[in-house]
């Protein structure tokens, strides 16, 4: 989903970067406060690997593909604040480095990855919270559906965080000058694409937050203590 | 966390790391969703749109590698590449970030105490 060069024009590229610009500030100032200094090893290695499955693409109709976002997997491990500087850090690398995702355009994917999967986690957010705990006594019934509804608000979330920035996305080229097409025919294709690359997103982030449940239950913030935004 | 769980967990994320690295760039062949959607609505395959503005300092453009003919060796090291940068720059961000923050400590503590 990464937007190339000249796709989008100066009257969109502008407003968005400056957005990124003070969310990026705000989200630097959380993350100088609530980070320990302990973590730094594990965000960077979370980091690195998003980085890498990002490139992994899946193929998901008729040679089209897809790959991870991994927004909902950085956010759920840390805060969506802390998520959003790590994958502004991917994002910069892939553009600076690789040419992935136009240098001007940079500001639109990180409002479209960091900002634009917000409706993601809080999806995520709610269904953990809110659903009822079991009423079972029994600790190992309790544990496993916990972890039924950890996977399922993962599931959920991951899925609406692709779609909510492919809808972004479809948006923004609809309305751009430099694109002939407008948002009735961007947005339908954008979703109808992403809706399928979801079930793709949905599914890593439901394999690698399961792993972790199993082996570092202490990496997810447990119900009760979801973190909101930092 | 038990040593041998944190064992574990590291080798499950440094195992994904290395097969995604060595298998991104076979299954790379087809278009994502985005460019898919403009080949679609414009009927170009090859769709670039014109721009005044364009950047070239990619060091490795299109993840392009010593034009190497074997797509698992590239594709291994492009991705290998990626990830220890990615991994030094935000572990350098964040290590300087946390830096100032306990330097700021530091001279608060030093104040209250005299």
């Amino acid at each position: 989903m990464h937007i190339g060069t000249g796709l989008l024009d100066l009257s969109i590229l502008i407003p968005l970067w400056i957005i990124v610009l003070l969310y990026g500030t705000i989200s630097l100032i959380k993350l100088k406060k609530t980070v320990k200094n302990e973590q730094i090893a594990i965000i960077s290695v979370i980091t690195a690997m998003v980085f890498t499955l990002q490139m992994l693409n899946f193929p998901i109709l008729a040679g089209t593909s897809g790959h991870l976002l991994g927004f909902l997997l950085m956010a759920i491990f840390f805060s969506p604040s802390t998520a959003f500087i790590m994958i502004s850090v991917i994002l910069l690398i892939q553009a600076l480095m690789f040419g992935d995702g136009g240098l001007l355009a940079l500001g639109a994917n990180i409002f479209n990855m960091g900002i634009a999967t917000l409706p993601g986690y809080f999806t995520y957010w709610i269904i953990r919270e809110k659903t009822a705990k079991s009423k079972s006594d029994n600790q190992d019934i309790e544990k496993s559906n916990e972890t039924k509804w950890l996977l399922i608000s993962v599931f959920v979330g991951a899925y609406v965080s692709i779609i909510t920035a492919s809808l972004c996305c479809g948006i923004e080229i609809g309305i751009s000058d430099n694109f002939d097409y407008g948002i009735r025919l961007t947005i339908p294709a954008m979703l109808g694409y992403h809706a399928l690359i979801g079930i793709g997103e949905g599914l890593i982030t439901m394999v690698i937050v399961g792993f972790f449940a199993k082996y570092a239950p202490e990496y997810i913030p447990p119900k009760g203590k979801l973190p909101i935004w930092s | 966390m038990k040593r041998e769980n944190k064992v574990v967990l590291f080798t499950f994320i440094f195992t994904l790391i290395l097969l995604a690295a060595f298998l991104w760039m076979p299954m790379i062949a087809g278009p994502d969703g985005l460019e898919q959607v403009q080949s679609d609505i414009t009927g170009d395959d090859e769709y670039e749109p014109e721009s005044d503005f364009s950047y070239n300092g990619a060091l490795f453009p299109d993840y392009g590698f010593l034009n190497t003919e074997n797509t698992y060796i590239h594709s291994w090291l492009i991705g290998l590449i990626g990830s220890i940068i990615t991994f030094g720059l935000i572990f350098g961000l964040l290590k300087l970030t946390l830096i100032k923050r306990n330097s700021k400590e530091e001279n608060t503590q030093a104040v209250i105490e005299g």
